[in-house]
């Protein structure tokens, strides 16, 4: 440390010139930063889940709909009609929609006196009650369409806009979006989609973006100014947590990452939590120069006395942060990358930055930052009297509350489907909820069957199993070339339902494909491929709960094995199923991250502080916070999902922070006073006040992810910030309770002399 | 059923358009209407009868093949049958033009009998090739002086062969082409290259005419390729055991003959 401080004396411009060069540089990346919020972003590239997705999308086109649901008394009139036929031509208008499927441009094979036909459904519009009769009983008498363009009660139907690129859906999106608007009234008009999700929560997440930042940044200056009541209190740690969240965005930017879900609460994060390191270091100073220093021997002695605590402190926030790389998700790895790094460029601007403009400043004019306030000394006060008097209380609650948290450990469930992104009261999320009830889910299931379509068996085993989902609750619409075939049946034979079948030998297959080849080449793309060895089955499910979405998923590929067996290779991909995997990997990730958490944690902390029952002490009240978090989370029925799955890790490596700072600063007491007791009590009104502002800072930061909107990192700031509230006691009480009783132990007094 | 017509008007264009006779009217003199009229002027054989392998090709390069045999009579009498893949062998389709009204039997073999159909898709493909009905009505549609405007608009040599380049633009907005190029041979009025544009003015298919043979005295193109530029795929049509002029009963072109093998 000796060497860190005449370094950084020696090079002092050097130091400030080169971080003012480099923050301008980041600068100018961060502000080319973009924001991601789409399922697939969460999921590595080389996903298994994700590569048969695309596969089938390449194969049979977009499963990404815009779906826009219009609402009226009637919709088989002229006047709706009409609407929905120019809502169709402006959509298939917009650039990056690729098509769009509406009752006026829907088709349908037509068996009638003169043959097949593929024909519009709705060939003119209907100019009276009669003619809206025809269409509606044409409508009703076929499966293919109804309840799934438009309801048997003809009071509500959809649009279908097909997007063309998914990935980033925003900008053609938000086009639909102004398009729809005009055509409101007197009919209902709701969106929704993934595409269209995905693109709204981009848009929360820019408001969040744009809110939250300038918000943490004031609430962290008055913190600032109440704690040191002088402008360098305030200007330096700011500026130093402005460098890091610059400097990590830049990077997230340099490398071609973009802001996720997750990440965009990363500024307000690195400005609250980077604070810490900048609070201990000022801190000290001030403390330095009340003990008389002059500037030289005040910034020296604060690095070389709370250099290593705040680097350990610093480095055990970077591993919880850098143990969330151990997740599978893209995003939370993406996260701990930017946090990790943002917390070290906080910490080196913390020792480095600081105290290289401090020894360029004059000495302040005031102490005020060093004086006691009576609030805070009365408080330590307080905490010293519980230590002493009242550790075996405290003993007892804490193993009441690890009981009771153990107790509902097992009760924890992950939830990560996308509409648990989206408040209750949002447009998305009831225009979603409209259009699941309505017309039987929005997310697109599909079933992929290999093998050659001109097998009667194989065609047989898909109808019987599309007969089967047609029973399955909340999968609905199946589609599939044995749709058409019926369909087929129907026109070439006589025009009853009763004809709805499919070919049962090899040539008749065969014959009814060259047929709707010649008819419409397109229509079979969506449902076969070329070579006629891949056969698609669309379906669509119902918005649920992450586990009932398992189950459900789990109910269709016990139909796929009882229908197909081992006969034919069968695979099912689909929105749900990308959601079931995000739920997978935040599961396998919570588990893997949390062990090596705290497995690091430990490590780190035995290794500087030379022992592994130091490092033990160190650990054991951020275990407890740990284990306290999850026990909120059961005790609240709180879910896993992308953000929640993080706070035990992210508690891990802040929380720690104040026990290393109590702990580290014992030890010195220790060797000073000889006397176990007063060092401790020395710890805890010191070290006390810098754990204090600092915990009030970062709680504030999480408290301001609150406001965010976004469900899960609503709950995840508020989890944090209890985390943090429960890691500082326990560094502050139950830390120095513990090292009391041993103290008693092996002394067999607390005498204070 | 018309667009099938059209179809087979169409094949005819681009497969009998004859130069033999090499009637020399000097290039100056003349002006797009009238070099499309020589091309027109040139099809005429009372019968054909030719056996064509289709391959379809799509953009994964992934083929699919096909051959019918192509019997006409007259301007009004088409019968088109599948030899190939076996299951869908004597698969049959008839085209009856009778006062000004066109009738279109469909015959499949699995199903026994004979249906009356019709398909007024414009945006389908001819058997699932990339032949659409639009390009059809473009090159042989009967209405061609009203629905087009067509221009030479200079001359340019293709495969080694002085050609008179045509532009050809719909005047009819239903018609979603904005452009046809076409290249037809000095020497004996063969189209050898086509360019269809699409209503953004951008290039969408291309088809080219190749391997003249003269057979009969009519010079007939053994390969015809219609490539999709914008989608990748292509479809090649190979002609074959082509007769012309040929004996050609009235009964091949009833229903009644449809059934038979």
């Amino acid at each position: 440390m000796n060497k860190l401080a005449k370094f950084v004396k020696n090079h002092s411009s050097f130091i400030i010139v080169m971080v003012a060069i480099i923050t301008v540089i980041m600068g100018y990346y961060a502000l080319q930063i973009e924001i991601e919020a789409g399922i697939k972003d969460m999921l590595p590239e080389d996903n298994k889940v994700v590569e048969k997705y695309e596969d089938v999308q390449d194969t049979f086109g977009g499963m990404a709909f815009a779906v826009i649901m219009l609402e009226d008394e009637e919709i088989i009139d002229s006047p709706t009609l009409k609407k929905i036929e120019n809502m169709t031509a402006e959509l298939e208008g917009i650039k990056g929609v690729n098509e769009v499927k509406s009752l006026t441009n829907i088709e349908k094979i037509e068996g009638s006196v003169s043959g097949i036909e593929v024909n519009e459904f709705v060939k003119d519009l209907p100019q009276n009650n009669e003619e809206s009769q025809k269409i509606k009983e044409d409508l009703l008498s076929r499966d293919q369409y109804l309840g799934k363009i438009v309801t048997k009660n003809f009071k509500s139907t959809v649009l279908l806009a097909e997007i063309e690129d998914e990935d980033k859906p925003e900008a053609v999106v938000n086009r639909i979006q102004d398009a729809v608007k005009k055509y409101e009234g007197p009919e209902k008009i709701h969106i929704t989609g993934s595409p269209v999700m995905v693109a709204d929560a981009t848009d929360y997440m820019k408001d969040d973006l744009k809110r939250l930042l300038p918000f943490v940044i004031g609430v962290i200056l008055i913190i600032l100014y109440l704690s040191f009541r002088s402008i360098r209190g305030v200007l330096l740690p700011i500026s130093t947590v402005l460098i890091s969240v610059i400097w990590a965005v830049g990077l997230q930017s340099l490398l071609g990452k973009s802001l996720s879900l997750v990440s965009t609460v990363l500024p307000v994060l690195l400005v609250s939590v980077g604070s810490a390191y900048a609070i201990h270091i000022v801190a000290r100073y001030y403390e330095e120069l009340k003990d008389g220093n002059d500037i030289d021997k005040a910034v020296e002695n604060t690095i070389k006395e709370v250099g290593i605590a705040v680097i350990m402190a610093g480095g055990t926030t970077m591993i919880g942060f850098a143990s969330l790389f151990f997740s599978d998700l893209v995003i939370i790895q993406d996260f701990a990358l930017g946090t990790a790094f943002g917390v070290g460029i906080a910490l080196l601007a913390a020792i480095l930055f600081i105290p290289a403009v401090l020894y360029k400043m004059k000495a302040p004019s005031h102490l005020k930052a060093a004086e006691k306030r009576t609030f805070s000394t009365n408080f330590f006060k307080g905490i010293y009297k519980i230590v002493r008097y009242r550790r075996r209380t405290v003993i007892i609650l804490v193993i009441i509350l690890i009981a009771l948290s153990s107790w509902v450990l097992p009760k924890l469930q992950p939830n990560t489907n996308y509409i648990s992104y989206f408040k209750k009261d949002s447009p998305t999320r009831i225009a979603t909820e409209k259009v699941d009830s309505t017309f039987g889910g929005s997310q697109p299931l599909n079933v992929v069957v290999n093998g050659n379509i001109k097998n009667p068996d194989l065609l047989k085993r898909m109808r019987d199993f599309q007969d089967d989902i047609e029973n399955v609750e909340d999968v609905n619409n199946p589609l599939s070339i044995v749709t058409l075939f019926r369909q087929e049946n129907r026109a070439l034979t006589e025009d009853i339902k009763e004809n709805e079948v499919i070919p049962e030998s090899r040539n008749k297959i065969a014959q009814y494909l060259l047929l709707l080849e010649m008819s419409d080449k397109e229509m079979l793309e969506s449902y076969l491929t070329f070579d006629y060895e891949t056969a698609n089955i669309q379906m669509t499910m119902e918005t649920m709960s992450s586990t009932e979405q398992k189950e459900k998923v789990a109910e269709v590929r016990s139909l796929i094995d009882k229908h197909f067996g081992d006969e034919y290779k069968v695979e099912l991909t689909g929105i749900p199923e990308l959601g079931n995997e995000v739920t997978d990997l935040v599961v396998s990730g919570q588990i893997k991250s949390l062990i090596s958490a705290i497995a690091f944690t430990f490590l780190v902390t035995s290794l500087l502080l030379k022992s592994i029952k130091r490092g033990f002490f160190c650990s054991l009240p951020i275990a407890l916070t740990v284990l306290i978090n999850f026990g909120i989370m059961g005790w609240f029925g709180i879910s896993l999902d992308i953000a929640t799955v993080m706070v035990a890790s992210i508690a891990v490596g802040i929380g720690v922070d104040y026990s290393i700072h109590i702990f580290t600063r014992y030890l010195e007491e220790k060797d000073k006073k000889e006397n176990e007791v007063k060092a401790l009590k020395e710890a805890i009104f010191t070290v006390g006040r810098a754990n204090l502002y600092n915990a009030i800072a970062v709680i504030a930061g999480f408290c301001i992810i609150l406001l965010s909107s976004f469900p899960p990192l609503i709950t995840f700031g508020g989890l944090t910030a209890i985390t943090m509230v429960v890691s500082f006691t326990g560094a502050l009480i139950i830390l120095p309770s513990l090292i009391m009783s041993t103290i008693k132990i092996i002394n067999g007094n607390l005498d204070e002399n | 059923m018309k667009k099938i017509k059209l179809m087979l008007t169409f094949l005819v264009i681009s497969t009998f358009v004859i130069g033999g006779l090499g009637t020399a009217v000097m290039a100056e003199d003349m002006t797009g209407e009238d070099i499309l009229e020589k091309v027109d002027e040139k099809m005429d054989s009372e019968t054909r009868d030719f056996v064509l392998d289709m391959t379809i090709v799509n953009e994964n390069g992934q083929e699919r093949d096909r051959k019918i045999t192509i019997k006409t009579k007259g301007e009004n009498k088409g019968l088109v049958k599948f030899l190939e893949p076996g299951d869908v062998k004597d698969t049959a389709l008839l085209t009856v033009e009778e006062n000004d009204e066109e009738n279109m039997w469909l015959y499949l073999p699995a199903l026994g009998n004979v249906k009356k159909i019709a398909s007024h898709n414009k945006n389908g493909n001819f058997m699932g090739t990339d032949f659409t009905y639009n390009d059809i009505d473009m090159v042989g549609g009967s209405n061609y002086e009203d629905d087009y405007d067509s221009k030479l608009v200079g001359e340019e040599e293709i495969r080694g062969n002085m050609c008179y380049k045509l532009s050809t633009t719909p005047t009819k907005e239903s018609i979603n082409y904005s452009e046809m190029k076409m290249w037809v041979r000095k020497d004996d009025y063969m189209p050898l290259k086509l360019e269809f544009y699409d209503e953004d003015g951008e290039l969408h298919k291309i088809m080219t005419n190749k391997n003249y043979r003269d057979i009969d005295s009519h010079i007939t193109p053994e390969e015809i390729v219609m490539e999709n530029v914008q989608k990748g795929t292509k479809t090649v049509l190979k002609l074959s055991e082509v007769k012309y002029n040929i004996e050609l009963n009235d009964k091949i072109f009833t229903t009644r003959y449809l059934t038979r093998n």
